[in-house]
């Protein structure tokens, strides 16, 4: 008997700044601790059966990540986030647990876009801002250029951009909301977003507010 | 709590500094009288594989009137960027300058974080040097190996914490918070008198406290008052401790991201290279019922599935076949591994490893140490042809295809013939492999030079000189290849500044310190080594560091580090230094009887 179970998490300040890998090394650990019994793969080196609907950018804090594993128990969803929130480090959360159907499509196919806040930096004008989110989303294309490993990229933000708008922080700066889309091809970067709109990310605070599925 | 989101999106590995890890422990900053970090003076990832600072961030954080948090040396981006900010290095837990901590404890072991401990000091806005700090800043003490020979860094540090640090370090904290008590009345902040609290101090066991000292005209420390010893003793638990079940369990994968156990402490095959051997002496044990506790609780706490059980040799700790057993017929279907390092060069150990059902993915690693039976006999290794034709065929038996066999060179009376022996050997290694395994078969022969350490029988003897490391590296080198059979060394040069630093008196601090204004950080770090640096600093305090590293003691002579008395007498270990010139054996004293090395009287048993 086996079971899939999605999880959505949140990842706070804490734990914001993990790497993939180092997110996937933590869960392994809080199902053990969890006494979970995760069903493994076979094969010379066995690894337990994880999937992420999108992996969180390093250095972006997420509020309903979602995750998917295999079993080989049952566990009825309630009652397993709830004792699953028990063995969390500070940083991470339990938002609520789902069962999945075994045959229902992958996380990744099913994703769409994903949404996020952004406290801007004291420093960005909120009115400059204004006039600079109303050209992006006007605009036909917004060109942009990417260097990766050495190798520079050209690509065209505008479609990934299904909307942007920016509001009066609760705080001293602009907060902007925006959400991205995430296809076969790729996902919209709000770190792109944020240098189109003149900001440096590495001065902002990000977070990952929900992930949107095809439905 | 210092802010430091503005720097963590722009430096490599931002979890290294942000802290947060499951059991880390967070007390309120003013329920407590002593405040103390505990750093480890290099990069998080090393710092955080340290089981000693485990013990001890576990010890005191048990005591309600205590707290200790954690700091490790920021890599080079992180550090660039804190001192164009005027961001002091902070402790992960509260986020707070360790400028504000009572203590800030160091743990000393390698040579090659020497430049980084200072610099760990200037990070949080301590000067370097002892004598320039006042009243205002923390106390700064060092603990670990590198206590056993001070003067390199006496000037550095307030005071040396010298042997067993477990009730030592509680033992100065308690000091702290008797004599901030006898102060004004709420004010918890405040600070004691650093002279007061260092000349109390200096009397506890295991304390060496430089600025109560002067050196004579030969160099050597004399004590300037009275109550302050001439020859400091390492201070040595009974009994282990606790083990830390607990521990802070680290997102940024550690060197060694495990749970681990200490089965034992100590040991007494007495090989003649060794100072662990000395440092650690008597051997004590965990009862294997609390091994295995410890360990069922470690798992429980952390969630890790690997566990190591710790010791200088696993294989000669008397509960070993219990311990495996159960956890070979318990962990493997848990899908927890247990590994044994530091596994004896015989077939005993390659069958705890085949009941442990261990994977150990890279192969198993012996440390014969040497290639011919008389060098092994120089070195009192006790293990013969036969041990590692046996250990090696087990192994291929068992089903693993690769071996990992270390050496060292500069050994005592070392000439080309034990060299060509080490050669043979890795060939015949290689025959016997392939007779289970073929062609799959993987010999790794990893060489590095012996650097002859305080306090080990091989003491006085200089290190080989660096040319002829280089020479006979190459020799090595060009006769072991082939298919199936990888050649690996140590860089001379790292070794070489080993034992420039380690042989050392107080002279060379002022070469660390030029060094360290030079630009050295993380020498253990190839990368980031730069022997031209060291070799020029040297130069320009007038000493050499080829010289420092040869020299050649007498048996006669007084040595840099004869202040610091580890309980083992020195002239058990002048007799176990002429008996290596002859390739004469001694026992190990668990079995052969006691071979009066000291300790029996100085810590009446063992």
């Amino acid at each position: 008997m086996g079971q899939r179970l999605r999880v959505i998490f949140s990842r706070g300040e804490e734990t914001k700044y993990l790497s993939h890998l180092e997110l996937m090394r933590m869960w392994e650990r809080v199902f053990r601790r969890a006494g979970w019994r995760l069903a493994y793969s076979h094969g010379f080196n066995p690894h337990p059966h994880f999937s992420f609907a999108a992996p969180l950018p390093v250095g972006v804090a997420g509020e309903a990540e979602m995750m998917e594993l295999l079993l080989d128990e049952v566990r009825e969803p309630a009652e397993a986030s709830q004792q699953l929130s028990g063995h969390v480090p500070p940083g991470v959360g339990v938002v609520g647990i789902q069962e999945i159907p075994e045959a229902a499509p992958t996380m990744q196919r099913q994703l769409v876009a994903a949404e996020y806040r952004v406290a801007c930096p004291a420093s960005a004008s909120l009115d400059r801002l204004r006039v600079e989110a109303a050209r992006m989303m006007e605009a036909a294309t917004l060109p942009r250029q990417r260097v990766r490993e050495g190798k520079t990229r050209s690509y065209d933000l505008r479609p990934m951009l299904r909307y942007l708008e920016i509001l009066n922080g609760t705080e001293n700066g602009a907060v902007a909301r925006m959400e991205l889309r995430i296809d076969a091809d790729g996902a919209g970067r709000p770190d792109e977003v944020l240098r189109e709109l003149g900001i440096d990310p590495a001065d902002c605070r990000i977070t990952r507010t929900r992930l949107l599925m095809k439905e | 709590m210092i802010d430091i989101d503005g720097l963590l999106p722009r430096v490599s590995r931002p979890a290294r500094y942000a802290g947060g890890e499951l059991n880390a422990v967070h007390k309120d900053w003013n329920s407590v009288s002593t405040r103390l970090a505990l750093i480890y003076p290099d990069v998080y990832e090393v710092g955080m594989s340290n089981l000693g600072l485990q013990i001890l961030y576990d010890l005191v954080n048990r005591e309600a009137d205590f707290l200790a948090e954690r700091a490790y040396a920021p890599w080079g981006d992180m550090e660039a960027l804190m001192r164009e900010r005027g961001i002091p290095l902070f402790s992960l837990e509260s986020r707070r300058s360790l400028a504000d901590f009572d203590l800030l404890g160091i743990s000393l072991s390698l040579e090659l974080t020497y430049t980084n401990a200072l610099n760990v000091l200037d990070l949080a806005g301590l000067p370097v040097l002892a004598a320039e700090r006042d009243d205002r800043f923390p106390i700064v003490v060092a603990g670990g190996s590198g206590g056993y020979n001070p003067e390199p860094m006496a000037p550095f540090f307030d005071l040396f914490a010298i042997g067993d640090g477990e009730e030592l370090l509680l033992d100065l904290m308690r000091l702290h918070g008797r004599i901030k008590g006898g102060g004004p009345r709420g004010d918890r902040n405040g600070r004691v008198s650093r002279v007061e609290f260092l000349r109390e101090a200096a009397k506890l066991e295991g304390v060496y406290v430089p600025s109560l000292y002067r050196l004579d005209d030969a160099g050597f420390p004399v004590p300037l008052e009275d109550g302050v010893p001439a020859t400091i003793k390492a201070r040595t638990l009974a009994k282990l401790g606790p083990s830390p079940v607990k521990p802070v369990v680290p997102f940024v994968e550690a060197v060694h991201d495990r749970a681990m156990v200490e089965v034992q402490r100590g040991c007494t095959r007495g090989c003649r290279f060794c100072q662990a051997g000395i440092l650690y002496r008597p051997v004590r044990e965990r009862l294997p019922q609390e091994v295995l506790e410890n360990a069922e609780e470690l798992i429980a706490n952390t969630g890790y599935d690997e566990l190591s059980l710790l010791s200088l040799s696993t294989a000669d700790y008397s509960g070993v076949e219990v311990v495996t057993d159960v956890l070979g017929s318990q962990y493997p279907e848990r899908r927890i591994s247990v590994s044994l390092p530091s596994l004896r060069v015989d077939s005993f150990s390659v069958k705890l490893a085949t009941a442990l059902k261990a994977s150990y993915g890279g192969g198993i690693t012996f440390a014969p140490e040497a290639g011919s039976q008389r060098l092994r006999d120089v070195i009192n290794k006790g293990v013969t042809q036969e041990d590692i034709e046996g250990a090696v065929e087990a192994v291929f038996a068992q089903g693993w295809h690769a071996v990992k066999l270390y050496f060292m060179i500069g050994l005592p009376t070392e000439t080309d013939e034990d060299l060509d022996e080490i050669v043979k050997l890795a060939y015949r290694v290689r025959d016997i492999g392939r007779r289970h395994s073929g062609n799959r078969t993987k010999v790794k022969i990893s060489v590095g030079a012996l650097i002859p350490k305080p306090h080990a029988p091989f003491q006085w003897n200089g290190q080989m000189p660096y040319s002829k490391i280089k020479e006979n590296m190459i020799r090595l080198q060009r006769g072991i290849r082939g298919p199936g059979l990888a050649f690996s060394w140590h860089e001379p040069e790292t070794s070489v500044l080993e034992a420039a630093l380690a042989r050392s008196d107080r002279r060379v601090s002022q070469v660390i310190l030029r060094a360290w204004k030079s630009g050295c950080r993380f020498d253990a770090w190839a990368e980031q080594f730069d022997f031209g640096r060291w070799r020029d600093a040297f130069a320009a305090e007038g000493m050499d560091i080829h010289v420092a590293a040869e020299r050649q003691f007498s048996l006669e002579e007084r040595l840099p580090w004869d202040h610091i008395s580890t309980g083992v007498k020195k002239d058990f270990l002048a007799e176990e230094y002429r008996r290596s010139l002859r390739a004469e054996l001694s026992p190990d004293c668990r079995s052969g009887g006691c071979l009066a090395c000291g300790i029996r009287q100085s810590y009446g048993g063992c």
